[in-house]
């Protein structure tokens, strides 16, 4: 077992967030969470690397394991060291370049010398496309391509997991495309992962399982072919309906508004 | 070495508060000076002729540069040594008139920095769409751009009000019996014995009225801005 | 004008730069880093501590600066004798007011730097935290610089703030440029040359400290975007 969690709940004021998640998850497997904006699945997310602790239940990745009632700073530490993410906003680092942002956790906190880091980011950035860009502050390129580095940023850790918080949501919808490439790549190396996204098709194309989360808890979960094609849960089938076609549902505009009002929720909790 | 008594604390309060009015006065026609001259420089940096551009950044980083103390120095030492090589005299100006103009002078940067940065801060959209719906350059500046740069300005303002006023304590340097100035009157009074106490309590009275100086701009920052911003 | 004067006086006012600048660098040095050490405990509003720190600054920037030189230069040699019975008489006055001008700095940069580390997108903490770095090397390799840059600026305004803040020493009796022209212009009353040759020096140390923070902004800025600068 790579990531296991148990029992999280996790309000932000009065409001339950989420009620109880258990969630276990293989090596190499890619797990994609959907659900309606405000089901919580973000916050799970950040719940595993304690960016947003959960009140209670615990986290474990490999055989680390942290209680998010009483947590001490060392143990949430060498937790994100067995993590990595990649943000929605992509965060990278503004006053470094992009190698140095890929350098950056290799240096200050696997205590590579450098050369070595550079060595090994470099290589990473090729990877993802980036070998131009090597000097590049990160306000000099696109949304996509700060994505990519953002990638290769979490990646060039090797963490037992990578947690991606809806990687494509803020991009341009003609980049949408080179970074779900991107990330369909490393999926392919047998690295865990946990991908929260919108992108329907990402997930029958790459998941090994899908969740499907709403109001806080795990509505249901099994392969793609089962939960995007058949889903037994109305709950589910109404949201791919809506997903899939948005002009059938009267509500779909209501859904950005959803997603804007969910961002500041979390930020005003976080 | 003296000791330290408190209660000189309270008794050169009222003394020290005697001379509030001369230095609400210097304040007062000081602000308005500034802010006059300010207005000039700061129109003078707006312009598109690239001399007065560059007189305004001059004036601006002269004023900044210059320590008051020298400018009230060179204006009240100086500028009479060199009008008299002129043949005019300027014995029978009085010294707060002395003051005002060089607290005015020394302001009037701020205010220029302040009032440029407030109108360069109001949207361009403003101007074109009042352009848009026929208002002439002058009535679209008066009715849509200058409102909301008094808006945007008014918490820099309040700034560099306290600012101001806590430069009116250079008029004892001079002579002016400002409150600086009848602290040290009364220290001297009291020949130097209640010196520490004497400008604690200019101190507090300095500090209490920025206090409400500064809650006079929140209240009046809120009060213009109601219902303009959202 | 009188050239004679000139002559004689520039190097008696030039060789009291030296006392200027030392005034102005060291309480800069002391006031900022008092001034960062107060931004972030009200930025983490740890309880008491924070709200001291709230008066003092209120203090501080309610209060004109030559009473504040006056308060350290009468009230620090007693509270020093009383505290440890050292006598204070041998201590310079340049002392005295460097005391008050750090904390003028303090105040002012405290505010400077709370609005910088404000500026700072919250992802990037969150970033630096998911990368495994701790709080305190987030803050030293990824906030503070960024942080850094936005408050440059302001700070500049602050040190040339606190240059012309240290004419005001000459009133607790430390012989910097203003009190050395005034020594010397009175016996004459060479004013005007005093004070213009004065004028200009300040004019000038002004001027460099300008290019200086102007040089810095634009290292420290590097990696902002070019059309937003």
């Amino acid at each position: 077992m790579m990531v296991s969690l148990k029992n999280i709940q996790k309000s932000f004021g009065s409001q339950k967030v989420l009620n109880g998640v258990d969630l276990d998850i293989d090596v190499g497997e890619v797990v994609v969470i959907l659900g309606p904006s405000g089901s919580g699945k973000t916050t799970l997310l950040r719940t595993i690397n304690f960016l947003d602790p959960g009140d209670d239940g615990s986290v474990t990745v490999g055989e680390h394991t942290v209680s998010c009632k009483k947590h001490s700073r060392p143990e949430v530490l060498q937790l994100r060291r067995r993590t990595a993410m990649v943000f929605q906003n992509y965060n990278l680092f503004a006053n470094k370049t992009i190698l140095e942002n890929v350098m950056e956790g290799l240096v200050t906190v696997k205590r590579r010398p450098k050369p070595v880091a550079e060595e090994i980011s470099r290589r990473m950035l090729t990877r993802v496309g980036l070998s131009e860009r090597f000097d590049y502050y990160p306000s000099a390129l696109s949304g996509g391509q700060q994505q990519r580095a953002g990638i290769a940023r979490a990646l060039v850790l090797e963490p037992d997991v990578i947690l991606f918080d809806e990687p494509t949501s803020a991009l341009d919808p003609e980049l949408v495309g080179e970074v779900l490439q991107t990330i369909k790549g490393i999926a392919e190396t047998g690295i865990t992962m946990i991908v929260v996204t919108h992108e329907i098709a990402f997930a029958k194309e790459v998941a090994s399982r899908v969740i499907y989360m709403q109001d806080g808890v795990i509505v249901e979960q099994g392969p793609p072919s089962e939960i995007l094609v058949h889903p037994k849960d109305p709950r589910t089938q109404r949201f791919l309906r809506r997903i899939t076609d948005p002009s059938q549902d009267p509500k779909h505009i209501d859904m950005r508004d959803e997603a804007v009002t969910d961002e500041k929720t979390v930020q005003a909790g976080a | 070495m003296s000791t330290f008594r408190p209660i000189e604390i309270l008794r050169a309060v009222p003394k020290i508060l005697q001379a509030f009015p001369t230095t609400m006065l210097i304040l007062l026609a000081s602000l308005l000076f500034s802010l006059l001259i300010g207005g000039i420089f700061a129109m003078m940096s707006l312009s598109h002729k690239k001399v007065l551009n560059a007189i305004a950044k001059g004036y601006v980083s002269f004023m900044r540069g210059i320590p008051t103390l020298i400018l009230i120095f060179l204006i009240y030492l100086g500028l009479p040594q060199l009008l008299k090589q002129f043949g005019i005299d300027m014995s029978g100006i009085s010294l707060i008139a002395y003051i005002i103009a060089c607290l005015s002078l020394s302001a009037s940067a701020n205010m220029s920095e302040m009032m440029r940065s407030a109108y360069l801060a109001v949207d361009k959209g403003q101007r074109e769409a009042a352009w848009s719906v026929g208002m002439s350059p002058a009535v679209a500046f008066f009715r849509i751009i200058l409102p909301q740069a008094v808006g945007v300005a008014i918490p820099a303002l309040g700034n560099n009000i306290i600012m101001l006023f806590k430069e009116t304590s250079l008029a004892f340097t001079i002579g002016v019996l400002d409150m600086l100035g009848k602290a040290r009157a009364v220290s001297a009074a009291n020949y130097g014995a209640t010196k520490l106490e004497t400008y604690i309590a200019a101190g507090l009275i300095f500090w209490a009225l920025c206090f409400l100086m500064e809650k006079g701009t929140r209240l009046a920052e809120k009060a213009y801005t109601k219902g303009r911003k959202t | 004008m009188n050239f004679g004067f000139i002559r004689e006086a520039l190097p008696q006012v030039l060789a009291a730069v030296p006392v200027t600048l030392e005034m102005a660098v060291l309480a800069t040095v002391a006031g900022w880093i008092l001034g960062i050490l107060i931004a972030v405990v009200r930025r983490n509003h740890i309880p008491v501590v924070s709200q001291i720190c709230a008066v003092f600054v209120s203090f501080i920037r309610g209060v004109p600066m030559v009473i504040l030189l006056y308060v350290s230069y009468y009230a620090l040699p007693m509270m020093i004798y009383s505290a440890t019975g050292i006598d204070t008489t041998s201590i310079p006055a340049i002392w005295y007011a460097i005391v008050a001008l750090s904390l003028d700095q303090a105040a002012y940069s405290s505010e400077v730097f709370r609005a910088a580390l404000d500026s700072v997108n919250r992802g990037q903490l969150e970033a630096a935290w998911s990368v495994g770095m701790t709080t305190w090397q987030a803050m030293c390799r990824i906030i503070f610089p960024q942080a850094m840059a936005v408050a440059l600026p302001n700070l500049s305004g602050l040190f040339i703030g606190i240059i012309r803040g240290t004419a005001l020493a000459y009133y607790v009796g430390v012989y910097e440029i203003t009190a050395t022209a005034n020594l010397l212009a009175t016996p004459g009353l060479n004013f005007i040359e005093a004070y213009v040759m004065t004028t200009l020096i300040y004019e000038l140390i002004s001027f460099i400290c300008n290019r200086l923070f102007g040089s810095a902004e634009n290292r420290l800025n590097r990696f902002r975007p070019k059309t937003a600068v």
